[in-house]
């Protein structure tokens, strides 16, 4: 496998891998109430989002793999992320279910994950 | 104000920022310098083969015959480029000369000359070494080696720190496999390298200099041992993400691929290689079969639209290289780039191309 192939194969994989939870952020948002369980769950969705965004920066090669491919899941992340932050009052801060504490944890990994990595790239050459 | 109108306006505003983050984070592919120097028609011939792919300063020395034609693309012949494993054609020379010294001969064992009793590693040949048929792998087979050199290089660092210690190490960790086989194997050269510096009674970056560079008087290729040791205005080259790449030092693995050269100093070398006055020329002789040729010491052979190509190629973090020789015809055609995208096929069409001059 060529050094290119290899490129695009990444850079495929984590566009995709990138683009489902934004995705799914902007659908389940666009759908109303019964989209999104709680805030906790948009924001871990949006945080998972923010994380992998920055994982697709520092680990696709975007001198081979298009980098046209970037803007393209940006505006669709800038475009769930205005839709989750529409959504928000519409939804209780905690829903009352067996989920509600993973949800919490979820954004706080997540965040953990988003402010971690982007300090490690932060700091790398 | 009412809250929807609040909440309309936060959700703007935070669409707005998330583009405007992934905006000014964008990756950036440079493209190929629009400052350029040296001899126009070679520029014009050389400018639409960097039309596709990630390119920014390019260095191109062609010689033909008597003529030297430089093409500069945001550099001049003075720019510093790394290049890579083109240095391991620099190794296989220092061997042809030491066997026509008598201080070695293609069949010495790696084991007579470094400690490395007991172990397969012991048993190749620096012939075996230099042609990539040595049955070792290309890279330290340890673990923690390939754990640790992989997240360098994705990190844009030098992935070969390591000294002559460690090199012995991970070659005593090696298995043969496909012995007399081509097999690439940067772990091989640097062998190699270590092994004629023992010989000589002298470390790999003095033996290359003692031999090599000043003999053809290429003054400012370097061996960086260190960060401190590089020039001020070193040239940066940049990764495959687009950031500045971290130096590859000369240590351990220079022998594979640690010099830092210029289009001068590499004029120089392609003219002493045509001319047969590099030391150790014998290195270019075809002398194994390789997929798509022959190699010699580390140098390719392979019939290219019809012209027997001498060639090897090289690329490191932030920097790509090609030397090309057209022995035969005494042209010769050097490419050096401060990015990874490979200039192999600029090399072969300036060289062999119905546009060559």
């Amino acid at each position: 496998m060529t050094t290119t192939a290899i490129a695009w194969t990444v850079g495929t994989v984590l566009a995709l891998i990138w683009a489902l939870p934004a995705g799914k952020l902007l659908l389940l948002s666009l759908r109303g109430p019964s989209g999104l369980a709680d805030r906790w769950d948009a924001l871990a969705r949006l945080f998972e989002t923010g994380f992998l965004m920055a994982v697709s920066l520092a680990v696709v090669v975007w001198t081979v793999f298009p980098v046209a491919v970037w803007y393209v899941l940006t505006a669709l992340t800038a475009a769930a992320a205005g839709a989750a932050v529409l959504r928000l009052p519409d939804l209780p801060a905690r829903a009352d279910d067996a989920k509600a504490s993973r949800r919490r944890l979820s954004a706080l990994g997540n965040l953990a994950l988003l402010a971690g990595f982007t300090a490690l790239i932060a700091v790398v050459p | 104000m009412s809250r929807r109108t609040l909440t309309v306006a936060a959700a703007c505003l935070v669409a707005a920022l998330v583009a405007a983050l992934g905006i000014a984070v964008a990756p950036r592919a440079p493209g190929l310098s629009a400052e350029e120097t040296g001899d126009p028609g070679l520029r014009d011939r050389a400018r639409p083969l960097f039309a596709d792919g990630t390119y920014n300063r390019v260095g191109i020395v062609e010689i033909d015959g008597d003529t030297t034609r430089h093409a500069h693309f945001g550099a001049d012949e003075g720019t510093d480029y790394e290049i890579g494993s083109v240095t391991k054609t620099m190794t296989a020379l220092l061997l042809a000369d030491a066997v026509e010294r008598g201080e070695v001969t293609e069949d010495t064992r790696l084991g007579d000359l470094l400690d490395l009793d007991g172990t397969p590693a012991a048993e190749v040949t620096l012939a075996e070494l230099a042609s990539h048929r040595s049955g070792l792998p290309r890279l330290s087979p340890r673990l923690r080696d390939m754990v640790s050199g992989t997240l360098e290089v994705y990190r844009g660092g030098d992935p070969y720190r390591v000294g002559p210690d460690t090199l012995l190490a991970q070659a005593a960790a090696a298995e043969l496999d496909g012995r007399g086989e081509s097999r690439y194997s940067n772990l091989g050269h640097a062998l190699l390298g270590l092994a004629l510096a023992r010989a000589a009674g002298t470390d790999y970056p003095s033996l290359l200099r003692e031999r090599l560079l000043d003999p053809l008087g290429m003054d400012t290729t370097l061996l960086p041992a260190t960060e401190d040791d590089l020039p001020e205005d070193a040239t940066a080259g940049l990764t495959g993400q687009g950031r500045t790449a971290a130096p590859w030092l000369a240590r351990a693995y220079a022998p594979a691929g640690g010099v830092r050269s210029t289009p001068a100093d590499m004029e120089h070398y392609a003219r002493a290689l045509l001319d047969g006055t590099a030391p150790g020329t014998a290195a270019l002789e075809p002398r194994w079969e390789a997929p798509g040729g022959c190699i010699g010491y580390a140098w390719m052979l392979t019939d290219t639209d019809g012209t027997d190509v001498t060639w090897h190629n090289g690329g490191t973090g932030g920097f790509s290289a090609m030397i090309a020789l057209d022995r035969e015809a005494g042209r010769a055609v050097v490419v050096l780039a401060d990015t990874t995208t490979g200039v192999e096929a600029q090399a072969l069409e300036l060289l062999t191309g119905e546009e060559a001059a």
